[in-house]
């Protein structure tokens, strides 16, 4: 079987290898970063810190003459991440790229150019209804906790203070061996040359220390809430979400099939998917998706409806909670969810670039990766306890935040249940 | 990449692609038919019998014990509506190739277009309209540009339908279009993956060798009468303005095809491109600029999309439009040919390393044009363009009378963009 493989650089940045055929070489670079860490004056440096650390057009350009090379590039809330592909045979070049990109210089000149690209993509995100909807959520749910602060109106509103000077004190900060985590997806990858390269480029940097997470708990709630912002689309999209604490790795697993069953994307077959589009005809679309931070965890359900439907489709939601919270889960129905998060696991394993997105993720956040193939078979250890006991306490109305995004004016809309 | 075409004498073409390496499966089901095949009354038609598909047939009545089916298998399945093609899909692993290959056939021959479910769809489509309508970056690029390069011709019109289609449409158009679109010299089977291939015929000839064999009609084909340099305008009180601005090009099987796809990569495709490197990098006009091609089987278009500063848009039109004439006037450098083919090779690899991305190459190819390209003899056509094939596609395509400009933003005057608009 095939198993993960980590090592590191002297300055303390960890690399971890998955050999798994392909015809290409994925490869995910993640620091802890990202709002959560950033200081009043520096909201919106992480982002601003993920474009310019890849700005560097000629070793971009060269990159991609090797096939593949930046695919991406993302900040969540707690940590920021690039992703990287190229064929096998021109890996250790493009490598050797990856590490020159990650730690050259900025210029003054380079670092406002930038600024105006930012600029241009958040006029973009202020009206992006998942974007709007995050914030709102997260605003509300997260309100006083160092990850209710993210806001992409503070972002735009303070892109234009931010100076070079502050892009340099926050790299330095976090760009050091022991904050960075490299994951490398291949077969046949020449690992003591790559580590050689690894240590030549990224190996320069500072060993520094990991990004301390200040633990916080989650602020109380006492009510259902609706949180919202008027815009003149057709549509109101709409974010049911609960907050819930730091889970254990068992909860985690009971979320993952619970929320995979409930409203994978992906899934015709899911709960809400069947009620609320083939039930009722009244959305496109209709999901629900987990996310984990160092400290809390959050299940949000995502749908765009007519402005009538809002209440009835929030409804239908709540209700189908409740029946579990209420009778729990039949054996059934929970041999199905679990079977469901691990065929689902699965597939993923046949997607290289989500398994080295996972090992990276994995081993910045928790230290250490379980083998992809662990990581599935680990779904059919879910439990129904947990599942039961997370719906039961945490997915109820009165810690449940609506968000709402489109002509919303005068509509209010009520859990009835 | 082996694969072997089989035809069944009913006349439905079967394409096994070996993936032995591979845990899983793609099934795919490919009609030659999709939004061009449409009149105006049923306008969006092509686009609804795809998510009919999914609601139930006679052996599965409703669309719970479709998808509950095949995600106990783990399976993934969904389908996709073009304007000249619509697919269906099944990954799973590969033992459940037989379920699979049942539970596919039966939605595409055997369901029920039950009218309680048509009337439901219809709401459901309609706020996925709805939806696209609230996104212009979606809106511009799939509708309004469409609008203006093809007119009021089926090319031209929006492959969703409109909300009076929608709600007009009803069971016997649905069987009439089936009866004239889903024939089996029309359709392609598709299967990759970890298969025996005689085994994967027989498969299929057991669930689609009985169909009765019949053939298709013709479309008339496109022909642009245009002369000059046109705009589309939807004012619209947005914060930033999203526009494509497009040439005519090749159709599909044009022989400078792969001359084309280097220059769209050299342009457009990538950080790295001429056109991002000037308009985001350099002169921080645009957040997203790129160019693609839409290519049909006897016309296309070149298209350059990007989304700028209400207050830039006349620089971004300007600076787009300077890299054309650049492009146009010069040869690429030898560099630059070479990473756009890189490119190319790179996204053609990375594209069949799954079953499913094999399906959609060779299904693609078969429905569209009933032939293949395999992936090698397209790597050897990209091998062989010259940087003097590149200009000369650009001299013949970026012309000002091919010119279309398509946008959404708070602007109503189309002659300040007018203006622009030239190529000599």
């Amino acid at each position: 079987m095939l198993s993960v493989k980590a090592y590191t650089l002297a300055n303390g940045l960890r690399v971890v290898w998955y050999p798994d055929p392909t015809h290409s070489v994925y490869l995910t670079l993640s620091t802890r970063g990202g709002p959560r860490f950033e200081q009043f004056e520096e909201f919106g440096i992480s982002h601003f810190f993920e474009h310019l650390c890849v700005r560097n057009p000629d070793l971009l350009r060269k990159m991609e003459l090797l096939g593949d090379g930046l695919a991406n590039a993302e900040t969540d809330l707690e940590d920021i991440s690039y992703y990287f592909s190229f064929p096998n045979r021109n890996l250790l070049k493009g490598v050797e790229l990856l590490g020159q990109v990650w730690i050259s210089s900025v210029s003054a000149m380079e670092f406002e150019k930038e600024r105006a690209v930012v600029e241009i993509e958040y006029v973009e995100l202020a009206t992006d209804p998942r974007s709007v909807l995050d914030d709102l959520f997260m605003g509300e749910a997260w309100r006083g906790h160092p990850l209710g602060s993210s806001d992409t109106i503070l972002w735009q509103q303070n892109l234009p203070n931010q100076t070079l000077e502050q892009f340099r004190s926050f790299r330095s900060r976090i760009q050091c061996g022991k904050n960075t985590v490299l994951s490398v997806l291949g077969d046949d990858v020449p690992m003591p040359r790559l580590l050689e390269i690894l240590e030549r480029t990224m190996g320069q940097l500072p060993e520094g220390s990991a990004f301390k997470i200040d633990h916080q708990p989650l602020p109380n709630r006492n009510g259902f809430t609706v949180v919202k912002q008027d815009c003149p689309f057709e549509l109101v999209h709409c974010l049911l979400g609960f907050p819930l604490p730091r889970l254990k790795a068992a909860e985690r697993l009971a979320l993952d099939a619970f929320s995979t069953w409930f409203g994978d994307p992906d899934l015709f077959s899911a709960v809400l998917f069947d009620r609320v589009r083939n039930d009722l005809g009244l959305v496109y679309g209709i999901s629900s998706k987990t996310e984990y931070f160092y400290d809390s965890a959050a299940l949000a359900v995502r749908w765009s409806c007519a402005r009538e439907d809002v209440e009835l489709i929030l409804n239908v939601v709540m209700d189908e909670i409740q029946k579990i919270a209420r009778d729990g889960m039949s054996r059934d129905e929970f041999q199905r969810a679990k079977e469901i998060l691990f065929l689902r696991r699965e597939i993923a394993l046949e997607q290289p670039a989500t398994i080295s997105e996972f090992l990276a993720e994995e081993y910045l956040r928790f230290g250490r990766v379980d083998n992809p193939a662990d990581w599935v078979r680990q779904a059919r250890r879910t439990r129904r306890p947990d599942l039961v006991h997370l719906v039961r306490n945490y997915l109820t109305p009165q810690r449940a935040v609506l968000a709402l995004y489109g002509p919303v004016e005068n509509i209010t809309p009520r859990i009835l249940i | 990449m082996d694969y072997q075409k089989d035809i069944l004498k009913n006349g439905v073409r079967l394409i096994t692609v070996p993936m032995p390496h591979l845990g899983s499966v793609t099934a795919m089901i490919g009609v030659g038919a999709g939004g061009r095949y449409e009149n105006t009354r049923t306008q969006g038609i092509a686009h609804f019998t795809e998510h009919m598909l999914f609601d139930g047939t006679t052996k599965r009545p409703t669309s719970f014990e479709i998808s509950s089916e095949l995600e106990s298998l783990g399976a993934h399945f969904n389908a996709f509506t073009d304007k000249e093609i619509t697919a269906y899909y099944v990954k799973a692993e590969a033992k459940n190739l037989s379920k699979v290959l049942d539970v596919l056939t039966d939605m595409v021959f055997n369901s029920k277009f039950d009218p309680k479910e048509i009337e439901k769809e219809s709401r459901v489509i309609t706020e996925e309209l709805r939806m696209y309508r609230d996104e212009p970056r979606t809106w511009v690029q799939s509708i309004l540009y469409d609008r203006l390069v093809f007119g009021d011709t089926p090319l031209g019109r929006d492959l969703i339908g409109t909300e009076e289609t929608l709600s007009s449409l009803k069971r016997e158009d649905f069987l009439a279009y089936l009866e004239e679109w889903y024939r089996p010299h029309n359709l392609v089977v598709t299967v990759a993956g970890r298969i025996n291939e005689k085994e994967a015929l027989a498969e299929v000839r057991e669930v689609l060798g009985e169909r009765e064999p019949g053939e298709v009609k013709k479309l008339p084909r496109f022909a642009s009468a245009q002369k000059e340099p046109q705009i589309m305008i939807e004012e619209r009180k947005t914060d930033q303005t999203h526009f494509v601005l497009g040439l005519r090009a090749y159709r599909r099987s044009h022989p400078k095809r792969e001359a084309l796809e280097i220059l769209i990569s050299a342009l457009g495709g990538g950080m790295s491109s001429r056109l991002f490197q000037e308009i985001r990098e350099k002169q921080g006009l645009a957040y997203y600029v790129e160019a693609g091609w839409q290519d049909f089987s006897d016309t296309g278009s070149l298209q350059i999309v990007a989304g700028v500063n209400n207050q830039k848009v006349n620089d971004a039109v300007t600076a787009v439009l300077a890299e054309l004439k650049k492009i146009k006037d010069l040869p690429i450098p030898v560099p630059e040919l070479r990473k756009a083919k890189e490119m190319l090779r790179g996204h053609l690899v990375l594209g069949l390393e799954s079953t499913n991305g094999a399906c959609s190459y060779f299904l693609g190819q078969e429905v569209l044009e009933g032939k293949i390209e395999t992936p090698e003899e397209k790597l050897k056509k990209i091998d062989a363009v010259t940087a003097a094939d590149v200009q000369k596609v650009a001299q013949e395509i970026f012309v000002t009378n091919g010119l279309n400009l398509a946008l959404i933003g708070p602007f109503s005057d189309s002659d300040r963009f007018r203006r622009l608009l030239a190529l000599s």
